[in-house]
């Protein structure tokens, strides 16, 4: 019983970490090329990343397009999920929640080639709006279920109380809902900008000139070159990655959140 | 009066309170679709050139194939695992939900390309084999179609694992003992009672992985390389390369309709053959 589970997780403990260590490894590498072992040490690569001036821009266009879209996704999902928590027994309320199961299975490079040609072409949308309403299509499942697991955890009995005791429903839900749901608000707007920001194929289509996000900029370095800038640059997206995620993680949790 | 209007008030209120993330979703995810279809001139004919054809019947199934060997892979580690994990200690438990956890922060791309530095002609694997003296030139392994599934399994192993050791955590010891004792076999074990009571998990972790290789693009473009193109790569191309966007649009309605369509088989074949049982 013992050797199998171990011969098991190492296995798949080796598939699952690897890929993450490994550009961390060659980060340090002297060598242009990928080698092994990796030779000397260097914090070359490191500088070369601003060299490279996309990826700077990229990072910026990264940042503010997944802060603005967790902001429009987690505006839109509040009321819907309360919605769709108080009231059990609406009418269509399975048309309802089959809407927003949507955005979930739409896969990103469909949306991304659909937002291409319906907002930039149809509607002459500027590309940093249409990238903008693809990040919040994608995040918005995420920023949903958050919210709606942090209403359940509370339950409607306390809003309730505040009604009956006088207060109208708007303040009942401004002064005693959303102070309670705050740990999820917060950690919703963290899973919906980190997975905002490492999106790739949802901008595939829609990314131009300086509103290139990060990951394309990244995407059409790899289709040229493999030198450790790359890794430079993926040792520290790993490491601004995980302290967020530690964010996340000490705010909500984040094996609750997958479920 | 007053009276009505407060009641009418009320009883749309909660559709008030929906509209606009509703009305978001049906104006760029919904009315997209029709627009693309609508965009494409004559978009029947179009779409069945482009289906039948030969590349793109090959295109379709090297997907597929892709995605069900992906699908077989992580059913052969994360079964085992889970049931090991689930019941082991709570600090071990926790140990390995961080491990699993831990790529899901990482972007997709990063770990790509870690994987060219893992599979590479001169990355670790063929260095490793070379230091073995177990090869003396160095293997293909990267731009092949088992670089991409080791990526993408890889890339949706958490979603089939977590899941499943969900399901392992809630089976109760006393169950797999009492059919121990009644002299049951473990593949009867397996079949009988840890089937039975993970179907659940594992079909969503399995429409995840099914559906998920059948749109992923990053992964694929990177790790398998033009020869090896899916579905995705190829909608890149018309769009991107050939510029024949309206076999792009056809292209992009097969992804649609083969994600949808594993979606809804796998949930509704399980509830069908739950409720035969």
């Amino acid at each position: 019983m013992r050797i199998p589970f171990y011969a098991v997780s190492l296995l798949t403990l080796s598939i699952l970490l690897t890929p993450i260590i490994m550009p961390l490894l060659i980060s340090f590498s002297v060598s242009e090329t990928i080698t092994f072992p990796p030779q000397g040490f260097t914090l070359r690569w490191f500088g070369n990343i601003f060299n490279y001036e996309s990826f700077a821009k990229g990072f910026i266009a990264s940042s503010s397009i997944a802060f603005t879209a967790s902001f429009l996704a987690i505006a839109l999902s509040l009321p819907a999920s309360y919605v769709l928590y108080r009231h059990k027994t609406l009418r269509l309320k399975g048309l309802i929640e089959s809407l927003f199961t949507l955005p979930m299975l739409m896969p990103e490079i469909v949306l991304s080639y659909m937002l291409l040609l319906f907002a930039y072409r149809a509607m002459g949308v500027i590309s940093a709006l249409s990238l903008i309403i693809g990040h919040v299509l994608v995040v918005m499942p995420f920023g949903m279920r958050v919210i709606y697991a942090s209403l359940s955890n509370l339950g409607g009995d306390i809003e309730d109380a505040a009604v009956s005791l006088g207060r109208d429903r708007l303040r009942a839900f401004m002064d005693v809902v959303l102070p309670n749901i705050k740990q999820g608000f917060v950690g919703g707007s963290l899973t919906c900008f980190m997975v905002s920001f490492n999106a790739v194929s949802i901008s595939l289509f829609l990314s131009f000139g300086d509103s290139m996000p990060l990951p394309i900029a990244m995407l059409n370095y790899l289709q040229i070159r493999y030198d450790p800038t790359i890794a430079a640059l993926s040792a520290l997206l790993v490491a601004f990655t995980v302290a967020l995620s530690f964010a996340v993680e000490r705010t909500v949790g984040l094996v609750s959140q997958v479920r | 009066m007053g009276r009505y209007l407060e009641e009418a008030y009320r009883n749309l209120r909660p559709y008030l309170l929906a509209a606009p993330s509703l009305f978001f979703v049906i104006i760029f995810l919904i009315a997209p679709i029709f627009y693309m279809m609508a965009y494409t001139p004559d978009f029947v004919s179009t779409f069945v050139q482009t289906v039948y054809n030969q590349e793109f019947v090959s295109v379709y199934l090297r997907t597929i194939r892709v995605g069900a060997t992906v699908a077989m892979l992580a059913t052969v580690l994360a079964y085992p695992l889970a049931y090991y994990v689930g019941r082991s200690s709570p600090v071990l438990k926790s140990f390995f939900k961080t491990m699993v956890f831990l790529p899901l922060m990482v972007n997709p791309l990063v770990r790509s390309y870690g994987w060219i530095i893992i599979l590479g002609r001169e990355g670790l694997l063929n260095s490793m084999l070379a230091g073995l003296q177990v090869v003396a030139e160095p293997v293909r392994i990267l731009y092949t179609e088992w670089a991409m599934e080791l990526g993408l399994l890889e890339l949706f192993f958490p979603f089939m694992f977590i899941p499943l050791l969900s399901a392992m955590e809630n089976m109760s010891e006393e169950v797999l003992m009492a059919a121990r004792s009644l002299g049951a076999g473990p593949l009867r074990i397996f079949m009988n009672i840890i089937l039975p009571l993970t179907l659940k998990g594992y079909v969503v972790g399995l429409s995840v992985i099914l559906a998920g290789c059948a749109a992923a693009f990053v992964t694929p473009s990177l790790l398998g390389g033009f020869r090896n193109r899916t579905l995705s790569m190829l909608l890149y191309e018309y769009i991107d390369v050939r510029l024949n966007w309206g076999a792009a649009a056809a292209t992009a309605i097969i992804i649609m309709l083969t994600v949808f369509s594993v979606n809804l088989l796998l949930t509704y074949g399980v509830k069908i053959g739950v409720k035969a049982k």
